[in-house]
């Protein structure tokens, strides 16, 4: 033991090095195994998971479309006439609910309206309440044990009840409680807090979420295609062509991508590029170790040899240098936990939560150091005779190419990864504007009282100015019309997205237009939509009140509508000089016909990228109407936020009482819409520089033996006249060339995984010749830096010293 | 007549990329149980190269080698290390000592590997350190001590598992005059107390206190020298 302890303290410097980057690399594959471990295990709880699938359609005018929810009755019916599917269960989000529990208030994104079937197809564990009876009755609820606790305080809840505002309704609907549920794990592709009955007419009246549960062994494809077949012949004029998915359940979390998924997936291509960081410290901190090892073992050299010739077998050798690596390795292992609880927040995992797999990530990591630790002297010819190959310094600079080449490819990510982000970011518009507040995804009543509020809150000079929008920023634009315009031959091909906006949308978020105006002066309020929307109504139901009619139809017949279209939409209709589009004639097929009734367009404007970028941005029409404007942007005086945040408070307060009010900043919308990738570029700018810092010690252990090997011949050419800046260069000569040839091997590499990565967006930052440049030259920086101090050090020794030394 | 050392027509050579050497020219030589012999000669006839196939470390072209009897020239690494353990016992020109070890656990390296318990080991260590006037430094590192001193330590592993076969190469060659004598003084009691010594050396009056003195020239054996009378030549020794 104390043997043992005198040789790591003889050793500290290769020891230090070594328990750094072993721990650095224990703690990254235990947070990398971990997380994987999760995102692999998504549903998989299910019993059934295998046999259910989630059932979507896309459809394919003017660009694609494939949302995550589905619409239409079919869905219910199919099970009685295809006996593959055993089941279903459909989920209808309520849209940020209000749930009102014991006079508390708050808003809440889990609560959906679901078959009774939930408890059969799913495998969530019921508390209380009957599983078979639950969610049969209209206005029956089933909450989860942690919202119980949180409201009640208590789970002794059923037949208590909760008020819940649906987002398009005014009024609050009462539920009893049947049912107390367990909370959801974290590996479940989504969370439910409240889980009411479906309506009959809600079902076929609303967007949800639906799957299938197959019967065992059914051929998904066979059915998938039958369906299908069925679809095709069945497809009527004028109708578009739809396509039918079934997508396993445990595929969804990280190979789904679609519009509106229930909550923000995982993604394969962010966990590979993960993993491959991981497998890149590991391999960089085991190259170090056993480079160090063989270094120590060169240093050991005479030691091995004396206990040979007195009786040691290489196996007590190998036995003794195993010993002494186990030290490091238990040190590492401790360490190695340590460091990846702190960081575990960074993946937001819990490194202790797969039973056993620290324990066999541990003795994985003793066994591999006490194997590497002795691969120096199992492939080197020693004998107990004196003679000893000594390898060569090449044999050390394989590695150290390895190394750099690995630590080349990880800054060149972290640069590319960085860039696209500010891309991404300088993208949007005012993404980077901190006086502009977001209040996203109101309820119908609170944007009905719309004005009140604006008009309210531009009283104060604190507010600058406050505009609407259909969609939050960030979010997805996915309502698509047909339109007449004037001078396009109607196609049934193509259609244009819609996005209202008010009218002064544009401006607050500065964006010119290319031809036109975006300043559309009046535009109609409230009491008109209401009107025109009652109108369209009456008409729609051929009423025969014509009075009214006539009435109605005078009140909202002087407006003109005026369009905005955007670059994207102008593309799509063939016209290329955006001046020719201005003045033409334009009208919305909308089935509430006179809400958008016939106009010009007046102008037209750049993709002005307000919506996320995943995707290419689609040819979209902007009109101001404020009935769908969700979506509230509130632009704050600079420096005068206090003021103008208590200004908002009283105001909704007094205007909006029966609702909570949460409001973000714009950067937070744009920030959260691109979690997952801010989430890699922290986890990657990390791991790049965990793998530079990893390869600077081992080219500085490497550097160090080196210089100690050649001091002899450094003090023979000083003595002969060598001036140090001639030692040195010959020193870092080596190196350099070893850096030289990481560069050219981790170049193509690093371009080839760059470019797969970019392939996942519909906007991305050219992959320029220098930041490949860049990376080398911080590289071989970093690289000449470390080297220097070393060669520095021997260049300047007095040379009798180091002679004599010798 | 019981030889300890029987060699035979015994052959190695040396190949760098360019030449071939020959290092042992068909030597032929005996070592009796019991006997002190040098082996003199000038640098590159081959003394080392003799001493490290008698030690075992190295295997010889051809010839044989016959080691307390049993053959020993074409053993492989593995049985000759067996063949070595607790047989044979070695002393440097540079002393060889461990740097990071204790001078008694410099000394304890040979029984390590014998597979002896700890209370054993340290009785055997206690002994030899007594024995050879050092105890009193045995927790000190070799660094610590003078080079007299070093080789002393040196001797002690050499014997501390009493082998039957000495192996000493140049054991004087670092140590001054008077250090020098006593090592020979501690090898001429070993010799006496029954240990067989093969010693190499360039020191004439280091020669003088074996039995019998080997020259070597150009990896062959070339005269062998009786002494008959020990003191005649070494008045010192018996004063």
């Amino acid at each position: 033991m104390m043997l043992l302890f005198r040789k790591l303290a003889r050793n500290w410097q290769w020891v230090l090095i070594n328990i750094v980057g072993l721990t650095m690399a224990y703690a990254c594959v235990a947070l990398v195994f971990t997380y994987t471990v999760r995102e692999l295990s998504y549903d998989d709880f299910h019993e059934k998971a295998d046999r259910i699938f989630r059932v979507t359609v896309s459809t394919e005018i003017s660009s694609a479309m494939h949302p995550a929810r589905v619409w239409g009755d079919w869905i219910g019916q199919y099970p009685d006439e295809y006996p593959e599917i055993e089941s279903f269960v459909r989920m209808v989000p309520f849209k940020k609910g209000v749930v009102e529990i014991e006079e508390q208030r708050f808003y809440s994104d889990n609560l959906f309206r679901v078959d009774s079937t939930f408890f059969d197809v799913y495998d969530f564990e019921l508390l209380s309440g009957n599983k078979s009876k639950v969610l049969t009755q209209p206005f029956e609820a089933v909450i989860t044990h942690g919202l119980a606790l949180k409201y009640f305080g208590h789970t002794d809840v059923l037949g208590k009840t909760i008020d819940i505002t649906h987002q398009q309704t005014d009024t609050a609907d009462s539920y009893t409680i049947v049912g107390v549920m367990e909370d959801f794990p974290p590996n479940s592709h989504f969370h439910a807090d409240i889980l009411t009955t479906i309506p009959n007419m809600v079902v076929n009246q609303s967007w949800g979420y639906a799957y299938y549960m197959l019967q065992p062994q059914t051929d998904v494809a066979a059915l998938q295609e039958s369906i299908q077949t069925r679809w095709d012949t069945e497809l009527q004029e004028n109708e578009v062509p739809r396509t039918i998915h079934f997508q396993a359940l445990k595929d969804i979390h990280l190979y789904s991508h679609k519009t509106r998924e229930i909550e923000p997936n995982g993604d394969i291509r962010s966990l590979i590029l993960l993993i491959s960081g991981g497998v890149i410290i590991l391999f960089i901190a085991l190259i170090n170790f056993l480079n160090l090892s063989r270094v120590q073992f060169i240093a050991d050299l005479k030691s091995i040899q004396i206990r040979l010739i007195h009786g040691a077998s290489k196996l007590d050798i190998a036995r003794e240098i195993a010993q002494s690596s186990l030290a490091i390795s238990l040190i590492t292992v401790f360490l190695g936990v340590f460091t990846a609880y702190r960081l575990s927040g960074y993946l937001n995992v819990d490194v202790f939560a797969p039973s056993g797999a620290l324990v066999i990530i541990s003795l994985i990591f003793v066994v591999g150091i006490a194997l590497l630790s002795v691969f120096p002297l199992l492939t080197t010819k020693v004998a107990s005779d004196t003679k000893v190959t000594t390898p060569k310094t090449t044999v050390y600079g394989y590695p150290v190419v390895i190394q750099f080449s690995l630590a080349v490819i990880a800054i060149t990510g972290t640069i590319v990864l960085q860039r696209q982000m500010n891309f991404l970011n300088n993208q949007h518009p005012q993404a980077k504007n901190e006086n502009i507040l977001v209040i996203e995804r109101n309820s119908w009543a609170v944007v009905q009282r719309y004005e009140r509020l604006k008009d309210e809150l531009l009283k104060d000079p604190s507010i600058v100015n406050m505009t609407g929008a259909m969609e939050e920023p960030g979010g997805d634009i996915l309502d698509n019309f047909w339109f007449d315009m004037e001078g396009i031959e109607p196609n049934r091909e193509k259609s244009l997205y819609i996005l209202t906006t008010d009218a002064n949308f544009f401006n607050t978020l500065g964006v010119k237009p290319l031809a036109g105006t975006v300043d559309l002066g009046y535009t109609p309020d409230h009491e008109w939509e209401m009107k025109a929307t009652e109108l369209s109504m009456l008409a729609s139901n051929h009423s025969e009140d014509f009075d009214r009619m006539n009435e109605l139809a005078e009140a909202v017949s002087d407006y003109k509508e005026q369009y905005i279209l955007n670059e994207s939409a102008l593309k799509m209709l063939g016209i290329e000089n955006a001046e020719d589009a201005i003045g033409r004639s334009f009208r919305l097929q909308f089935h509430l016909p006179y809400v958008f009734p016939e106009g010009k367009i007046v102008g037209v404007v750049p993709d002005f990228h307000y919506t996320n970028l995943h995707k290419q941005e689609r040819p979209t029409v902007i009109v101001p109407r404020k009935m769908f404007n969700y979506n509230f942007l509130i632009q704050l005086a600079p420096n005068r936020k206090e003021e103008a945040l208590a200004t908002l408070h009283a105001a909704w307060e007094e205007i909006n009482p029966e609702f909570p009010l949460v409001y973000g900043y714009i950067n937070d919308s744009y920030h959260k819409v691109y979690a997952t990738e801010h989430a890699q570029s922290k986890v990657l700018s990390l791991f790049a520089m965990i793998s530079v810092l990893l390869s600077c010690l081992g080219i500085y252990a490497i550097a160090a033996f080196s210089m100690q090997r050649r001091i002899k011949e450094i003090g023979v050419r000083k003595v002969n006249g060598a001036t140090i800046g001639e030692i040195m260069l010959m020193l870092n000569k080596t190196f350099l060339v070893w850096v030289g040839i990481s560069f050219v091997l981790a170049i193509p590499l690093a371009y080839y995984a760059m470019n797969r990565w970019l392939e996942s967006f519909a906007y991305k930052t050219e992959l320029n010749w220098w930041i490949f440049a860049l990376a080398g030259l911080i590289a071989m920086f970093i690289a000449l830096l470390t080297v220097s101090i070393q060669s520095y050090r021997a260049a300047t020794r007095n040379p009798v010293e180091s002679l004599r030394y010798e | 007549m019981e030889y300890m050392i029987n060699l035979q027509e015994l052959t190695k050579s040396f190949r760098t990329e360019e030449v071939e050497t020959l290092a042992l020219n068909e030597v032929n030589l005996q070592v009796k149980k019991g006997e002190f012999i040098a082996i003199m000669g000038p640098s590159g006839c081959g003394k080392s190269t003799l001493l490290n196939i008698i030690g075992l470390l190295d295997n010889p072209d051809s010839g044989s080698y016959q080691f307390d009897g049993q053959e020993v020239a074409s053993l492989r690494e593995k049985q000759r290390t067996a063949t070595r353990k607790g047989n044979i016992g070695f002393v440097f020109q540079s002393f060889n000592l461990i740097d990071e070890l204790t001078v008694q656990e410099n000394v304890e390296v040979p029984l390590k590997y014998l597979g002896m318990s700890t209370s054993e080991r340290k009785a055997k260590i206690d002994e030899v350190l007594d024995r050879m006037k050092i105890a009193h430094r045995k927790n000190h590192f070799p660094q610590q001590l003078s080079g007299g001193q070093q080789q002393r330590v040196a001797m002690c592993r050499a014997v501390v598992a009493q082998p039957k076969l000495l192996l000493a190469d140049e054991p004087t060659g670092n140590l001054d005059s008077q250090n020098g004598q006593e090592v020979m003084k501690l090898l001429l009691e070993l010799n006496k107390a029954g240990t067989t010594i093969v010693m190499v050396t360039h020191s004439d009056y280091d020669a003088s206190f074996a039995h019998r003195v080997v020259h070597l020239f150009d990896g062959k054996v070339i005269t062998e020298e009786q002494k008959r009378i020990m003191s005649s030549t070494n008045p010192e020794i018996n004063a």
